[in-house]
């Protein structure tokens, strides 16, 4: 995790959490960055700004989801919630701008192919490191480390193939 | 550490999606392959560590039919999270008027109706469906 600016994780985005009032965020015809952006790196502010000339996207959909009460997208009861009441609220009501919020869902993750320019024993030792570079047990031992080191990080893991290889190794 | 990543899971910071044993194909797998594929990943989490995917990410795999939407509901998948979309589709669904890269999947709805509902999400690829630019923190990446 060599790219994190030392003072800046994650979960720190200062004028980009769910709680941010979209009013709050810039103007994109100014090309001011918003509060903290200057911690990014020049790809990450790219990537950020063009995230936010999507906002309209964005405010179309978080609106669409406040109408429907559909908030987690993982929560069962809420998706249950969801389906009843979808048929009931009917058509889309034309959104309000005024108060809402942009919702950005960070998901960090890895993929790893159990197998494709290198064998899965390869990857999974990180050999063969000039057909690929990924070294999966590296990947999940930094990643389990990290979570220990930090009680707010958070992540997904997808290749069970993989975590078992790892898990009892 | 096997205590300490069974904590992880159990508070879930650390979540298992997807689950199979490996990522699942769609296009050409036949769907039996598909279910081994789920039982095999899946029966051994709940094993280990008594949880069950509830979210599937499966970013890289092409060829997303109904089929697929209504096999990973009857896995018990309540979203599916994927890339690998086509072209035309991509720019359909990221036009800003259509705020449609999220949606209520009812696969086959014409006999399911809506007993099937599965909510899918499109990452847009055309970027990069590994991660935003800038956001790779792989110590090895090239």
């Amino acid at each position: 995790m060599k790219n994190f600016p030392p003072e800046m994780k994650v979960h720190d985005m200062p004028t980009l959490n769910s709680t941010t009032p979209i009013n709050k965020i810039p103007n994109l015809e100014d090309q001011r960055l918003p509060n903290g952006m200057m911690n990014f790196t020049e790809d990450q502010q790219q990537t950020i700004k063009t995230f936010l000339k999507q906002q309209a996207w964005a405010k179309n959909r978080d609106d669409w989801f406040a109408k429907k009460n559909l908030i987690q997208l993982v929560d069962k009861t809420r998706m249950k919630d969801y389906a009843e009441k979808r048929d009931k609220l009917g058509e889309i009501a034309p959104r309000k701008a005024s108060s809402k919020h942009l919702n950005i869902h960070l998901i960090p993750h890895t993929h790893d192919d159990v197998g494709w320019i290198k064998t899965y024993e390869e990857y999974f030792t990180g050999m063969k490191g000039q057909a690929a570079h990924a070294h999966v047990s590296q990947i999940i031992t930094e990643v389990v480390l990290e979570l220990q080191r930090d009680p707010e990080m958070k992540f997904t893991y997808v290749e069970m193939k993989y975590f078992n290889m790892w898990y009892t190794r | 550490m096997q205590e300490d990543v069974r904590n992880l899971i159990k508070s879930g910071r650390l979540e298992i999606t997807m689950g199979g044993w490996v990522g699942s194909e769609e296009s050409v797998a036949n769907y039996e392959d598909i279910i081994a594929n789920f039982v095999k990943g899946h029966s051994w989490i709940k094993d280990e560590f008594g949880v069950a995917p509830t979210v599937g990410w499966n970013i890289d795999p092409f060829g997303h039919t109904q089929a697929n939407a209504a096999l990973y509901h009857d896995l018990g998948f309540e979203a599916l999270f994927f890339a690998r979309a086509g072209n035309d589709e991509l720019k359909q669904r990221f036009d800003p008027a259509n705020h449609a890269a999220l949606f209520l999947w009812r696969p086959m709805s014409k006999h399911f109706g809506s007993q099937k509902e599965i909510l899918g999400g499109i990452i847009d690829e055309r970027e990069d469906y590994q991660h935003p630019r800038g956001f790779r923190y792989d110590e090895r990446a090239d």
